[in-house]
């Protein structure tokens, strides 16, 4: 399979109050035709600030996005149009991210009309019906509005909407992180079915590790605006190589009151992403840290086939 | 009242809307012992944010809330029953017996006054202190949460601190007073697991030092194996199970606990097995509730007949375990 998206040295600073926000530094990964790829990291990782900037939401500070082989970084908005309809963006928020105002059909047929996709309005509502069916929502939603519905539904619909016009790529920020435990699962299968079957590439941002694990072929662990750790997925959370990935993991509360974990508590907070840390930026919570972590910026060292770890230590784990 | 510190009896909330009367909770009784730890488990709509406010008093007009007894066991031994208190007397329990919060720590922080101003007037409420000492109690406050430099962030804006810090402010506004019950709804639901984990261990361990009661609510499975003594599970306003946390971990006998702890997502699963486990359906809009059990539309256990016809009673499964299910007996997770 070859690479649909390949992410070169992505940076992005922002200008704050105090100094420039340094939010991602030199993350580069690829993507590959049908690869569901998790990036996971607690908030001020940088995983929502990569997703926003492959869809060109905002102007990368440096590096180079590429899709199929074409370099979509300075690309201009008339020029980023065919990539829009490639790839497109599923949110946290049902309730935001749909207009009150559009009924479902109108939502769903959106970027049917912005693509110029479908003859008449004939042919766009059959479209919208056949969407309407694969989310499993039913035909009479059609005519509804947003707010008749519940938050599982409405991302139903916001689903709906992204597969309109036929995309390579989705990039699911937090699809599921906003819904009721009970829904949460449905909306999980959902996505992986309609992944699985229409055979499309996806970028899954959340912090719910075992959901991540559950529906990604490969997962990026982010730090601080840095790759901390890449790997296969079970391999990764079934016997992490990097500390923080470790303290991650262990963080998760199990459903099992018997099950009295080992934790990790990490102390203290997130250094500020003005003045991250020399060296490591992990190393101020690292259990394992030693002086040679300030000395400098480990680079990705393979530890097995398709697995790279950013730690000079491997006398730990 | 032996050995209970709350017993709530009968609560029922109700709140007018366009299309009728909704009653949030629904005929609810419960306690909490001194000193233990009471999860409320509960998915939108279930009632379990508006129980803490109604036992608060901080249910507001059109908001009405009915019930035979909210009986608070004070620090000076007194049982109070909140629900007949006048606000003038709610106001001294709140804080002082009773202390809340929330998920979000800016709805109880005031942005414009310093940390150290809020605890300090927080304590200097109930208790006569001079600024001085209050502000001594409202350092040892911080220091005991694990806020680095403790004496320098009671001079912090709530903007200047992280989120986990936050919440570690407000948790320490809440217990400037050293109440006997803290209620925390939601508290680590917008923080990262890794925060999460933090202010658990923190509460656990405050938890011992005061022998404070918590209700804890939250919709998270896990976070509640980690610190329930008992469980009470909630379902569009209903109390639908309640037990001790083994009870309920491992001997559940309610279709919808089976169903919301299949489908929370668990390290290790295998995606080649098939789908995740979930309940069909969605969460019931309390306008429109379903006949009979309010759960049996998404029930893999539904019988017609029986469980649209009849609202289940809470029966005793075993000693000290209720569930509210019709066919109990059949179901096994």
């Amino acid at each position: 399979m070859s690479a649909l998206l390949e992410v070169q040295g992505l940076t992005q600073h922002f200008n704050a109050r105090g100094g420039t926000v340094r939010a991602v530094e030199d993350v580069s990964f690829d993507l590959k035709e049908g690869e569901v790829l998790g990036l996971v990291g607690e908030s001020g990782s940088g995983k929502t600030t990569i997703g926003q900037a492959i869809l060109r939401l905002i102007e990368p500070t440096a590096g180079r996005i590429v899709f199929r082989g074409e370099d979509i970084t300075k690309l201009a908005d008339r020029a980023l149009k065919p990539f829009r309809r490639q790839a497109q963006p599923i949110f946290q928020d049902p309730f935001g991210s749909l207009n009150p105002r559009m009924t479902v059909e109108r939502v769903i047929a959106e970027p049917l009309l912005v693509h110029g996709i479908g003859k008449n309005r004939e042919e766009r509502r059959r479209r919208v019906l056949a969407l309407l069916e694969q989310v499993g929502l039913p035909r009479d939603a059609l005519t509804r509005y947003p707010h008749q519905f519940s938050g599982g539904q409405r991302q139903r619909i916001s689903i709906a909407r992204s597969l309109a016009a036929e995309p390579a790529l989705i990039i699911a920020d937090e699809p599921v992180s906003a819904l009721d435990v009970s829904i949460q699962a449905q909306i999980v299968n959902l996505l992986r079915e309609l992944q699985q079957r229409l055979k499309l590439a996806m970028l899954f941002i959340a912090h719910d590790l075992a959901i991540v694990e559950y529906i990604s072929d490969r997962i990026i662990v982010l730090y601080l605006g840095r790759v901390m750790e890449v790997g296969p997925a079970r391999s990764l959370i079934g016997r992490p190589k990097h500390p923080y990935t470790e303290a991650l993991i262990s963080a998760v509360p199990e459903p099992d009151p018997d099950q009295a974990k080992k934790r990790i508590v990490l102390q203290g907070d997130l250094p500020s992403p003005i003045d991250p840390p020399s060296g490591c930026v992990f190393r101020t919570r690292c259990p394992y840290a030693i002086p040679a972590c300030a000395g400098a910026i480990p680079a990705l060292r393979q530890v097995s086939p398709g697995h790279v770890k950013a730690c000079i230590r491997d006398d730990i784990l | 009242m032996k050995g209970s510190l709350l017993e709530v009896e009968n609560l029922k909330v109700t709140f007018p809307t366009e299309e009728g009367p909704i009653t949030a909770v629904d005929d609810l009784s419960f306690t909490v012992g001194r000193g233990e730890t009471l999860v409320i488990v509960g998915e939108s709509g279930s009632g379990k944010s508006v129980t803490s406010l109604a036992v608060m008093g901080l249910i507001a007009p059109p908001g009405r809330v009915q019930a035979r007894a909210i009986r608070l066991v004070g620090k000076d031994g007194r049982t109070r029953d909140l629900s007949r208190l006048p606000e003038t007397e709610m106001r001294q329990i709140r804080g002082a017996e009773i202390a809340m919060i929330f998920q979000e720590p800016m709805t109880s922080l005031n942005p414009v006054y310093t940390i150290g101003e809020q605890i300090i007037e927080a304590i200097r409420f109930h208790e006569t202190m001079s600024r001085r000492a209050a502000r001594t109690r409202a350092e040892e406050m911080l220091r005991l949460l694990g806020i680095p430099e403790p004496r320098r962030r009671l001079d912090a804006y709530p903007h200047q601190l992280s989120g986990g810090m936050r919440q570690r402010a407000m948790i320490g506004m809440a217990l400037s007073c050293h109440p006997s019950l803290l209620i925390a709804d939601e508290p680590t639901t917008a923080l990262d697991v890794t925060v999460q984990a933090q202010i658990l261990e923190l509460i656990r361990g405050l938890q011992k030092d005061f022998g404070m009661a918590v209700i804890f609510i939250t919709h998270n499975l896990g976070v509640a194996a980690e610190i329930a003594d008992r469980i009470m599970v909630m379902y569009a306003g209903q109390v639908v199970e309640t037990g001790s946390a083994r009870a309920i971990f491992r001997g559940t006998r309610l279709p919808y606990t089976i169903g919301l702890m299949r489908s929370v997502p668990r390290l290790g699963l295998d995606r080649d097995s098939g789908p995740l486990p979930a309940i069909q359906g969605n969460v019931p809009d309390l306008r429109r509730l379903p006949q009979g059990c309010r759960f049996h539309p998404r029930c893999s256990w539904f019988e017609p007949g029986l469980c649209d016809a009849k609202l289940p009673p809470l029966e005793a499964c075993d000693e000290g375990h209720l569930v509210r299910c019709l066919r109990w007996r059949k179901v096994h997770a």
